[in-house]
């Protein structure tokens, strides 16, 4: 097999990989500071795509104007999701808050899709290119969406991951991770810092959608995959862990595209699902474990 | 006391029993409408098929219904789903007692329909699915419209061979529908000596280009890429073609339809949907009967927009339906499909026959018309379009 196209397939794995990592980065936020899962993680970036949309085809702004704002309003709805839904998990403090979270979610899923289908119609939609053109990046063409949701990706993984560390509200959600009842003792206000954080798991799925809707087009129906990489991408990277999420959506982006070649390209989402099993089986704390 | 209370619990019943029934619904003909109405099916098609269907019935119910009764639409959700499309069918046969089944679309929900339905003995119509098992079943209930997947390669070959394709590369979604077409045009153009490269890819998949970047570093590169899917890979492939640098030197053909009348496909591509080619079974060469042009009068008449190539087939149905039940004297599903076997009509685009020889041709129409045209200019409709087959 040539080189040069190893190469490029290795470069593009990676691009994809780094999107991965953005889209399960919220699901990491979500699982260390609520502990629950969202079923529903792939409607809001479905929502933050067709916001990025009509932000820039019936609102007229620049992308850089629609995409945060295709982020603020996913965070609002994400807020308000958690304000009305999600809120028993915390204040009743329930015996088992997965449980309670993967019914509403569910639920959430089919209220979401079938709300979209009825509001935007069935059309696959595409905002005008961000960055029009193609670059060439270590000998490979890639399109300025490309470039830009690769470096938007990196800026938000790394963002997120020095805003944990260094901020007062990230080290707020890390002691909530570690226990909600030492938080509470130091002053975290529990029920406060969960809208935020559903919000901002939310803003981020979002963002992830508005970066990539001129490249994989926004439909009603196009929370689906995206939400089975961001799983793929917490087991694989582990839960609790946002370096995790960067290699790990990484690793999954680069052995899907080249299994799709070297192995079978009908296989492609189940090759992937194959690697995340077997981190299943034989590394189930996944690359960086449960916290960070 | 208690021999009052008995007596008032037989009048009670005597009363329920002696009552006329009301009106006598069962004195309509009931003809069962199962097609996507919601996502994740194609429910911009299923709506497309509704109205189509509901226009034939009004007509027919104008002109005194069927045997002098009136006819009644009983309408069902598939959802895009096997699962749910085969559920509905059985609901449709089982508790409203319909005397045939129209409007299946997707062909992987289609091949569960028509095993329901063969199995209830009830009459099935398939006006726009294609895989070919749809037929090879040779049931006896089972009737198709629609072109089918070993056809449509044999119709399209012609053409490849007029261009001058000899390396053709398909890329279908792994559906009963995409891999059917490929492996029937892969084996049909190996016959007349052209190499067909087939990838498969999953219907919902967004990122093509490994594939793409596969095609594009083979030593023979493809002269053509046919496009055969459904979902979103239908935009995202050309798109994703001209990303890599696959295309234009690789020519697309891109199935089936919808870049002529998609309002989705110049806002995908833009400038880069000029010169993209699409087969169709519909353009201003297709010779229609006199039923043919009714119907292209009628339908924008009332819903304000041109009938797609797939309504004419579907308002087929509903006529070929009326035909059948009027010979045979009877809407009893079973007569209705010993019936159907003789039918010989006129219809929109030709005259239906169902062919009964060997494979998927068992109660299947052959009379279609392909054509090929390509766009020649930006955000032009398909009926602006070059027709460059045949």
């Amino acid at each position: 097999m040539e080189c040069g196209m190893f190469f490029e397939l290795v470069v593009r794995g990676f691009a994809i990989g780094l999107v991965y990592a953005l889209m399960g980065l919220g699901l990491v936020l979500l699982n260390g500071v609520l502990r629950i899962i969202n079923f529903a993680h792939g409607e809001f970036y479905m929502l933050g795509g067709y916001a990025a949309y009509y932000l820039m085809t019936l609102v007229g702004l620049p992308f850089f104007l629609a995409i945060p704002g295709a982020m603020v309003a996913t965070f609002v709805i994400g807020a308000i999701v958690e304000k009305l839904l999600l809120t028993p998990i915390h204040e009743k403090q329930m015996e088992k808050p997965m449980d309670y979270a993967l019914i509403i979610t569910l639920g959430l899923v089919i209220l979401l899709r079938k709300l979209a289908a009825i509001v935007f119609g069935p059309f696959y939609r595409k905002p005008p290119d961000y960055i029009p053109g193609d670059f060439l990046v270590l000998g490979i063409n890639l399109s300025g969406n490309m470039i830009l949701t690769l470096i938007a990706s990196a800026i938000l993984v790394l963002g997120m991951a020095y805003y944990m560390r260094k901020t007062w509200r990230g080290r707020s959600w890390r002691a909530i991770t570690q226990s909600q009842g030492g938080a509470k003792i130091m002053g975290v206000d529990i029920s406060r810092e969960s809208w935020i954080a559903f919000g901002t798991a939310c803003a981020l799925a979002g963002g992830a959608g508005a970066l990539v809707a001129p490249l994989f087009l926004v439909s009603p129906t196009a929370g689906g995959p995206p939400l089975l990489k961001s799983y793929e991408v917490l087991a694989i990277g582990g839960m609790g862990s946002i370096g995790g999420s960067l290699l790990g959506g990484i690793l999954l982006g680069v052995t899907e595209t080249l299994g799709a070649v070297y192995i079978s390209s009908a296989y492609k989402d189940a090759i992937g699902f194959v690697f995340m099993s077997l981190f299943l089986l034989f590394w189930p704390g996944g690359l960086f474990g449960q916290k960070q | 006391m208690k021999s009052r209370v008995w007596f008032l619990v037989i009048v009670f019943f005597g009363i329920l029993v002696l009552l006329p029934a009301g009106t006598k619904a069962a004195d309509d003909i009931k003809i069962g409408l199962v097609t996507p109405l919601s996502a994740p099916g194609d429910y911009e098609a299923g709506k497309i098929n509704v109205q189509t269907v509901e226009l034939a019935v009004e007509q027919l119910n104008q002109k005194g219904g069927i045997l002098g009764r009136k006819v009644v639409l009983v309408k069902a959700d598939d959802e895009g789903k096997p699962a749910v499309g085969a559920t509905a069918v059985q609901r449709v046969i089982a508790n409203d007692k319909v005397s045939a089944i129209v409007g299946a679309w997707h062909g992987s929900v289609a091949v569960a329909q028509a095993k329901i339905a063969d199995k209830m003995g009830v009459p099935i119509f398939f006006h726009y699915s294609w895989p070919d098992d749809l037929t090879t079943m040779h049931s006896n209930y089972v009737f198709r419209i629609s072109p089918y997947n070993s056809q449509i390669a044999n119709l399209l070959v012609p053409f490849l061979v007029q261009k001058g394709f000899k390396n053709v590369a398909v890329m279908h979604e792994t559906t009963a529908y995409g891999t059917g077409f490929a492996e029937a045009l892969a084996k049909a153009g190996k016959a007349k000596g052209i190499n067909v490269i087939l990838k498969g890819f999953p219907s919902e998949a967004q990122d093509l280009k490994p594939q793409l970047l596969e095609l594009k570093a083979m030593k023979t590169k493809a002269d053509l890429l046919v496009v055969s899917s459904v979902y979103q890979a239908m935009y995202l492939i050309p798109k994703q073609a001209y990303e890599v640098g696959l295309a234009p030197d690789t020519k697309i053909l891109a199935g089936w339809d919808y870049p002529g009348w998609s309002p989705e496909w110049w806002e995908v591509m833009g400038e880069k949907g000029v010169g993209v080619m699409y087969p169709t079974f519909d353009s201003p060469k297709l010779k229609l009967m006199s039923l043919g042009e009714q119907f292209k009068k009628a339908f924008p008449e009332k819903y304000k927009f041109d009938p797609p190539i797939y309504a004419y087939f579907l308002y087929d149905e509903v006529m070929i339906i009326a035909d059948a039940m009027t010979r045979a004297k009877s809407s009893d599903p079973k007569k209705l499909a010993e019936a159907l076997k003789a039918t010989r009509f006129n219809g929109t685009t030709g005259v239906v026959t169902f062919e009964r020889k060997d494979g998927p041709v068992w109660n299947q129409w052959t009379g279609h018309q392909l054509f090929v045209l390509q766009l020649t200019a930006l955000k032009q409709a398909g009926k602006d379009a070059a027709i460059i087959y045949p």
